[in-house]
């Protein structure tokens, strides 16, 4: 069985603004070859702090944006070399949830219809049952579809969010920081969720945070970024009882482990 | 509930004033307005003329609400074309990025840095003058007032999470722009809309005052002012009452923009 | 030094903040842990004499036995900055990003100390290094986005300290931070309090982050202070079930295990949501969600009990094994 995704040497630079008019303008290293293979069903974590590379890894996985070198492969597909009508359909098959609970869902459109987003893409008319469907599994109502995001409290707008990612029962959720906005335990409540959904759906997660305890608590294996280097990539328990690298080591303790 | 702020709602009793007299005109006035009475000229106000008759002896009042009319319609179909293909340019500038960002923009920098009145005398000198014509020209000088503010503010909508969620469920750009960007960045154009009505308004009645735009026997405040021009010294009023119109009308829209953009835009109430 | 007796905050028949009581003197380092709506920020306010115009106030403050019921703005305004400072979550949005961090730092001894140019100057120097800015007199002339996220805490922490305030508020102070971050500004504060005989309130939701910042602990929710005792104590037996709940929710550095058949265990969770200000239970405020509850804790006021040498709980059923 072919890994559900696969990242071979992933490299990714940005262009710094020209600090010099005569001087050729600084280049940021924002992913350096990073690699890992993660399989349908798992959970891999990736866990660093801001300016890491792990956002912009993020973006490559759900093909925003195109490595400057290395490859990105999708069920044995490498979505980079997919053409936009077919990486579209694709999409179908990778979802993301992001940080944001307030900014994630148009504030002038009702849930449901923010969920069947997705739905749309691939049939011109949505079934109203996949809405109401999705809504029941992350634990709200299906008569709350026609209510506006600013009616629902910031733990129930991130439950509208992974609605709308597993409306079309994707393989893949990115999630990326999808608790750090959240009250401990609204966060919980959250991080069970998406483990319910997962054994459900058989989902696999590429679950991004910079908190090292909640990455660690749902993942299968780690992938430590720094500066856009890896610094550690391995199975999660393995990783957290003998941190290989000093960094790993601060982290743990700022979890207060 | 919130107080509204007190230039809407002096600018929404102006618009209200200026839009009923001119509605009202479509129906009814007190006088037909192309009817010369010579021997009643100069008529002082009067139970049959309220505010008068003017050197051929018409109806004041029946002439400025016809004049209404005709400045609410040429701004509006101004504005309206002028602000959709703006609106237009402003969500494809913004959609596609890149070079075609740029391009659109710089091409609206132009169109913003050339006068208006040029532009509309040039077009008088080609094609005639003509309301079409001034129409057309006013219509112009909107196109790139509203592209910037539609790619300022759909650049804006484009960062945010919806719509890179929208991006991940395989929606188009053009999809984008059309589901969450158009909605979204709605009530800043509506603002703009109103001001640039207030700007078309006065376009209009510079044009008819040079002769460019309304041509007699069509009424317009701008060429009622510039017939009671030679007659100052003989009958001021004639000139007063069209400039007070145009006043009362570009003060309107203008305060009603403002008022509008004070509700709409939380960032600048929230600095008061 | 700051004495609070049973203050309440109302907004109309919502209660932000219920009868809570909180004595603070020189050098205290105390911790105000809850989750959003728990009153914490509005506590941090009402010290600051910061409390909305909307609210409506009921109880005492007194601060050196004055008490603050009649005070007005300008007292208010005589006292902040030279008794009781603040610093926020997001140290971007408290600079002013147009002024050289040197001069937002010394306009404001200038202005409330009078002094001079030089003299302002000096002690910038003098608070930068002792906040552990590196490379003090470089640092005046630059401007906020020139530094790092926790370069910038540093410098509103030495704005904070600019006119020796008794009482330092930390409202979330190392959220927006990166963890190594955190750390060291949390032990920063830690360091300041100790050196200078200052009082720290610090507010924060991360209970790693206040386990390690703070000697005593306030845990609030629904506007009640619903648990208080040294930070330690609590945080290993803690009396009140809605401490217990949030303790077990949080995620603790190692992975869930995985039973026979591979299925992840789950975290523990505290079940349904805060209610809103105005829809929360008349008596204990975590009656409905709590899981030891009886049936009269929804309409009837927990009295204080003391599950502990100086520890305080608000519960009908505090935990046995803290009690005992």
């Amino acid at each position: 069985m072919t890994a559900l995704v696969e990242a071979k040497s992933v490299s990714r630079h940005y262009r710094m603004p020209r600090n010099h008019l005569l001087r050729a303008p600084e280049m940021l290293t924002a992913v350096d070859s990073a690699s890992f293979t993660l399989n349908r069903g798992e959970t891999l974590g990736v866990v660093g702090e801001s300016g890491s590379g792990k956002s912009t890894l993020a973006r490559m996985v759900m093909a925003f944006e195109a490595p400057d070198s290395g490859e990105i492969r999708f069920d044995g597909t490498d979505i980079h070399a997919l053409g936009a009508s077919d990486l579209r359909r694709m999409r179908q098959r990778f979802q993301m949830i992001f940080q944001d609970p307030f900014g994630s869902l148009d504030p002038r459109r009702k849930i449901g219809w923010s969920i069947a987003e997705p739905l749309r893409v691939t049939q011109s008319e949505a079934p109203s049952h996949k809405t109401a469907e999705a809504l029941e599994q992350v634990g709200l109502r299906a008569a709350d579809a026609d209510k506006y995001p600013h009616e629902f409290s910031g733990g129930q707008r991130q439950r509208i969010a992974i609605a709308r990612a597993i409306v079309t029962r994707p393989d893949l959720i990115v999630a990326d920081e999808a608790v750090s906005a959240l009250d401990v335990s609204v966060q919980a409540q959250i991080l069970n969720l998406l483990m319910d959904l997962q054994d459900e759906l058989g989902l696999a997660m590429l679950f991004i945070s910079h908190d090292l305890a909640v990455v660690a608590s749902i993942c299968d294996q780690l992938l430590v970024m720094q500066h856009g280097k890896t610094l550690e990539y391995g199975a999660a328990t393995q990783i957290l009882n003998a941190p290989a690298h000093p960094y790993t080591k601060s982290l743990l303790t700022a979890a207060g482990a | 509930m919130k107080r509204l702020p007190v230039n809407l709602l002096i600018g929404a009793a102006l618009v209200l004033l200026v839009i009923g007299a001119a509605a009202l005109s479509l129906i009814w006035t007190p006088h037909d307005y192309t009817e010369m009475n010579i021997r009643g000229k100069f008529g002082p106000p009067s139970e049959l003329h309220w505010l008068g008759t003017d050197q051929l002896g018409r109806d004041v009042v029946s002439q400025l609400m016809a004049a209404a009319r005709n400045s609410m319609a040429v701004a509006l179909a101004a504005v309206l074309i002028g602000g959709s293909i703006g609106t237009a340019l402003g969500l494809l500038a913004s959609a596609i990025g890149g070079w075609v960002e740029d391009l659109v923009m710089r091409i609206a920098d132009i169109g913003f840095a050339f006068p208006a009145l040029l532009f509309a005398i040039m077009l008088a000198a080609v094609f005639g003058p003509s309301l079409t014509n001034a129409i057309l020209a006013i219509s112009f000088i909107n196109i790139p007032v509203f592209a910037r503010v539609a790619r300022a503010s759909a650049n804006q909508i484009w960062t945010r999470e919806y719509v890179t969620a929208a991006q991940a469920a395989g929606l188009t750009r053009a999809a984008i722009s059309r589901d969450h960007i158009l909605p979204n960045i709605a009530a800043p154009i509506i603002v703009q809309a109103t001001i640039e009505f207030a700007v078309a308004i006065l376009a209009e009645a510079a044009l008819s005052y040079l002769g460019l735009g309304a041509q007699p026997p069509a009424p317009s405040w701008g060429r009622m002012l510039s017939e009671a021009q030679t007659l100052m010294y003989l009958a001021p009023q004639l000139a007063i009452y069209p400039g007070l119109c145009i006043v009362t009308a570009v003060l309107g829209f203008g305060l009603l923009g403002d008022g509008l953009r004070d509700v709409t835009d939380p960032r600048l109430v929230r600095e008061r | 030094m700051f004495d609070l007796t049973n203050l309440s905050v109302h907004f109309g028949p919502a209660t932000a903040l219920r009868e809570a009581s909180l004595t603070i003197r020189p050098g205290d380092r105390l911790g105000i842990v809850g989750e959003s709506g728990s009153g914490k920020s509005m506590l941090a306010l009402c010290l600051m004499g910061m409390a909305p115009e909307a609210a409506t106030l009921s109880g005492t403050l007194t601060i050196d036995g004055r008490d603050m019921a009649d005070a007005t703005e300008r007292d208010w305004q005589a006292l902040r900055a030279r008794r009781v400072a603040m610093i926020f979550q997001e140290p971007m949005a408290a600079l002013n990003p147009l002024s050289r961090v040197g001069d937002t730092v010394m306009d404001p001894l200038r202005l409330h100390l009078g002094l001079s140019k030089q003299a302002a100057r000096a002690r910038a120097l003098d608070l930068f290094a002792e906040v552990g800015i590196p490379d003090p007199e470089a640092r005046l002339r630059q401007f906020p986005h020139e530094l790092s996220g926790g370069q910038r805490q540093r410098v509103l922490i030495a704005l904070a300290l600019a006119c020796d305030p008794d009482l330092l508020i930390a409202d979330e102070p190392t959220t927006a931070l990166d963890a190594n971050v955190a750390l060291r500004i949390t032990d920063l504060l830690v360091r300041l309090s100790a050196e200078r005989n200052m009082a720290l309130l610090f507010i924060s939701h991360d209970l790693a982050a206040v386990a390690r910042a703070t000697s005593d602990i306030a845990v609030m929710y629904g506007g009640d202070i619903v648990e208080r005792g040294p930070t330690r104590a609590v945080l290993d037996s803690p009396a009140h079930p809605y401490t217990r709940g949030l303790l077990g929710a949080r995620p603790s550095a190692t992975a869930l295990p995985r039973d026979a058949k591979g299925k992840r265990a789950r975290l523990p969770t505290i079940p349904g949501t805060v209610p809103g200000m105005a829809d929360l239970p008349k008596g204990c405020r975590f009656a409905g969600r709590c899981p030891v509850e009886l049936p009269r804790c929804a309409s009837e006021r927990p009295a204080v009990t003391k599950p502990g040498p100086d520890r305080s709980a608000i519960c009908h059923v505090p935990s046995k094994e803290a009690l005992a």
